[in-house]
């Protein structure tokens, strides 16, 4: 381990241990002095990151790697017709090719839409959280039909209020965009930035925690 | 997460960007100014302005929903008097009222008093048949089809036309139910 940093971001999780290949491999070699102060709860995030030996440049784009794209996975838009118009994966937990990214896509949609009609209740709207073992999927859909989702890590917080935040991104950069293509694939290059920093942001918010 | 408070149209008025009045009054005008060129017959330029309002309606419904955080209206009158009182608010800095009820409550008027649009406006002879705000029946109309209300808007008054106030009317042709699959066999 002289060679690498290790941080244990939920005990067990397999994928730090693939975000910490990747830091070794972008990186080359990063040290911390030791591994058993990092501690092993999300409580000690800040604390871990502040004694790591770094050059200050590269902490910013590792502090990125390994707390805020480990929190999302990946981030799915899909419009009224169950077609993905974006995707895209943050870190390399439960990233995808794109047929597997559409078929999840349609996939959601049609479980989504089945939810609606099975719930006991009526005037249901579909799920809004999916729960399983290694990931949450959160699904916001707006009223005009168009879903947002994001798979993150279990037990993510504030999903919902990033969602809401996408909706509104998406809203002023692509449908405000003259020449996107209602319904059609998302490829607006603000959109992305703006995106990338609201999941930075909510890193922040994670760190803060 | 508890749901979110709706946001009232003076709120979300405060919080967006805006732009001059004039500079957009007066570009608006340069752009039926252009339609009326290039098209040459007043009732081209109301079609058209109307397909704009369209294409601009079936966006903008999207961005309303999103910063107004309004939820699903029970009925038609929710949904107009939300137009009225929250969707004009936030795009055009001005509050309509919603009156004339039919009886079975599909049709209505949106009252407007005031309108930037027409800050500088007067009608010439030659354009007598242009309704100059056209573009304004196309948003609402474009907005709610995009939420599955098939409607038709029509201006009842016009202060260009020497009516004393703007008046909208919207009437429900058919509400379109939101289950799939979405005519998938048709």
């Amino acid at each position: 381990m002289e060679s690498t940093f290790y941080y244990e971001l939920r005990s067990g999780a397999q994928k730090n241990w693939l975000l910490l290949d990747l830091v070794r491999n972008r990186f080359g070699r990063l040290r911390s002095p030791d591994r058993s102060s990092a501690g092993d709860s999300l409580k000690s995030a800040k604390a871990a990151t502040s004694f790591l030996w770094l050059p200050s440049c590269v902490s910013g784009e590792i502090l990125e790697i390994f707390f805020g794209m480990a929190a999302i996975y990946s981030l799915y838009i899909i419009n009224k017709s169950g077609g993905l118009i974006y995707y895209k994966d943050y870190g390399s937990a439960g990233r995808m090719d794109t047929n597997d990214s559409l078929r999840v896509a349609s996939l959601w949609h049609s479980m989504h839409a089945i939810s609606q009609q099975l719930s006991p209740v009526s005037g249901c709207s579909g799920i809004e959280l999916l729960q399983a073992d290694t990931f949450d999927l959160h699904c916001f859909q707006s009223l005009t039909g168009t879903k947002f989702f994001v798979v993150c890590e279990p037990g993510a917080q504030h999903m919902e209020s990033l969602l809401k935040f996408v909706y509104e991104l998406y809203t002023d950069y692509v449908l405000k965009n003259p020449f996107y293509e209602m319904e059609m694939p998302i490829r607006c290059e603000l959109f992305d930035i703006n995106l990338t920093q609201a999941v930075q942001k909510d890193r922040v918010a994670f760190l803060g925690r | 997460m508890a749901p979110v408070a709706p946001r009232s149209g003076d709120a979300i008025f405060a919080n967006v960007e805006r732009v001059n009045a004039e500079l957009f009054t007066l570009t608006y005008g340069a752009i039926v100014r252009q339609l009326l060129t290039d098209l040459e017959e007043v009732e081209e330029v109301n079609k058209q302005l109307d397909q704009m309002g369209y294409n601009i309606g079936i966006r903008l419904v999207d961005e309303f929903l999103a910063k107004s955080n309004v939820s699903r209206c029970v009925d038609f009158r929710e949904t107009t008097d939300v137009i009225a009182k929250v969707g004009f608010k936030m795009f055009l800095g001005v509050t309509a009222s919603v009156t004339n009820w039919d009886a079975d409550g599909t049709c209505c008027s949106i009252v407007l008093e005031d309108n930037p649009l027409v800050d500088f406006v007067e009608l010439p002879d030659t354009c007598q048949g242009l309704y100059y705000c056209n573009i304004l029946s196309g948003v609402i109309r474009g907005a709610l089809d995009m939420v599955s209300m098939k409607t038709e808007v029509t201006w009842i008054r016009d202060v260009l036309r020497g009516d004393d106030v703007f008046e909208l009317q919207v009437k429900l042709l058919k509400q379109v139910p939101e289950e799939y699959p979405y005519k998938d066999d048709e």
